[in-house]
């Protein structure tokens, strides 16, 4: 018996060997989104604890349990604006996401409110039945482009799936992968806008108008600088994810 | 800007600001109501709230059992957040008043989060 279980230990020792490690270098916040209520809390260095705005719930996650939000109810976790979360420099956003139905366009994460600046979203598009990365124009009339994530296509409900949205201050351009498939690539090299929107998980900010979320969010990372394809394949791991710190 | 709608609006915050008080007194959260109406009230014209029976899915307290005494006839959209986060709780009226073809929006905040207030606004649909 002991000696099964030792075998297994060194299995399992062997097989997270072949991931590559994910440095935490520049890693801005990590959100686990295990509580069940409340104040959701940043398991990283920067203490960029989550408001939880009208009583979001839980769910069964992708790793533990994660944020579960009803649409109607206008839920959603948030923090105030600042300059980690602005699109300054380089950006990687890493989840899970799980849609409960695919009957209306969703956000998933966003610095977006339509008073304010619109900044960037991550939504379920009803109407294209596709993920899309949205980049702002600050409401003022500029370019807005949305990339959509066409190299995965319709992405199913009740599943878990696994995201990247990144930003290239080099390049300028929005990129998104969807379950550690090949990126899809924005057209739009105007410099991203940075703004003073507060940063939801859930919906947008906009008043009246936030797109909620019914679904859940695990998992969310933040890093101010892009992701190699070996630690994204790290972070996918085959579909299992990866708990922080990696 | 909707400064008509700030003071029609007065009595009804002040309203909302006791009666809050001593929900949160009894609840240790603060009351959140979805939207009085469902397309926001055309400005200086108080409108018959349409949605005032609804309540959220997970909190079963109608507008009306908080608040008994609010106006009938409503000057703009209001729907209500209450939050809970690392410095508090606290709560944010909204307010959504048409004018011509624009939507504005004002927020008031009531707790510790001070980013969440936001004087009258245009916002895009």
């Amino acid at each position: 018996m002991r000696l099964e279980l030792m075998k297994e230990l060194v299995f399992k020792r062997k097989s997270s060997k072949e991931l590559a490690s994910v440095s935490l270098t520049n890693l801005i916040a990590h959100w686990k989104l295990n509580e069940e209520s409340g104040t959701r809390n940043d398991s990283h260095s920067n203490n960029y604890h989550l408001t939880d705005v009208n009583t979001v719930g839980f769910d069964t996650g992708k790793l533990g349990n994660a944020a579960a939000f009803i649409s109607a109810n206008n839920e959603g976790l948030s923090i105030a604006s600042n300059a980690d979360i602005q699109m300054q420099t380089d950006k990687t956003f890493v989840c899970w996401v799980w849609l409960d139905n695919k009957t209306a366009s969703q956000t998933f994460f966003s610095k977006w409110d339509s008073g304010l600046s619109t900044e960037y979203r991550f939504r379920y598009n009803v109407t294209s039945d596709r993920f899309m990365w949205t980049k702002g124009n600050g409401g003022a009339g500029g370019t807005l482009e949305d990339v959509i994530a066409n190299t995965f296509g319709s992405p199913p409900s009740t599943t878990w799936i696994f995201c990247v949205c990144t930003y290239n201050a080099s390049d300028k351009k929005f990129r998104i992968s969807v379950n550690n498939g090949a990126f899809d690539i924005g057209a739009e090299t105007t410099v991203a806008v940075v703004g003073g929107s507060t940063f939801y998980i859930g919906r947008a900010a906009s008043a009246g108008a936030p797109l909620g979320l019914t679904g859940r969010v695990d998992s969310l990372s933040i890093w101010n600088r892009l992701l190699s394809a070996d630690e994204m394949t790290s972070l996918y791991n085959n579909g299992s994810g990866l708990d922080y710190a990696f | 800007m909707s400064v008509t709608t700030d003071n029609l609006m007065a009595d009804a915050l002040s309203h909302i600001a006791v009666k809050q008080q001593e929900f949160f007194s009894s609840n240790n959260r603060y009351f959140q109501g979805l939207p009085t109406h469902l397309i926001p009230v055309i400005e200086a014209t108080p409108t018959s709230p349409d949605l005032i029976t609804n309540s959220p899915s997970d909190f079963n307290v109608k507008w009306r059992t908080i608040f008994p005494s609010l106006p009938l006839l409503l000057p703009a959209q209001i729907f209500i957040d209450y939050y809970n986060g690392p410095l508090g709780k606290g709560y944010i009226v909204n307010l959504r008043v048409r004018v011509g073809t624009d939507i504005r929006s004002k927020t008031i905040n009531v707790g510790p989060e001070i980013f969440r207030a936001h004087n009258w606004k245009t916002v895009n649909q």
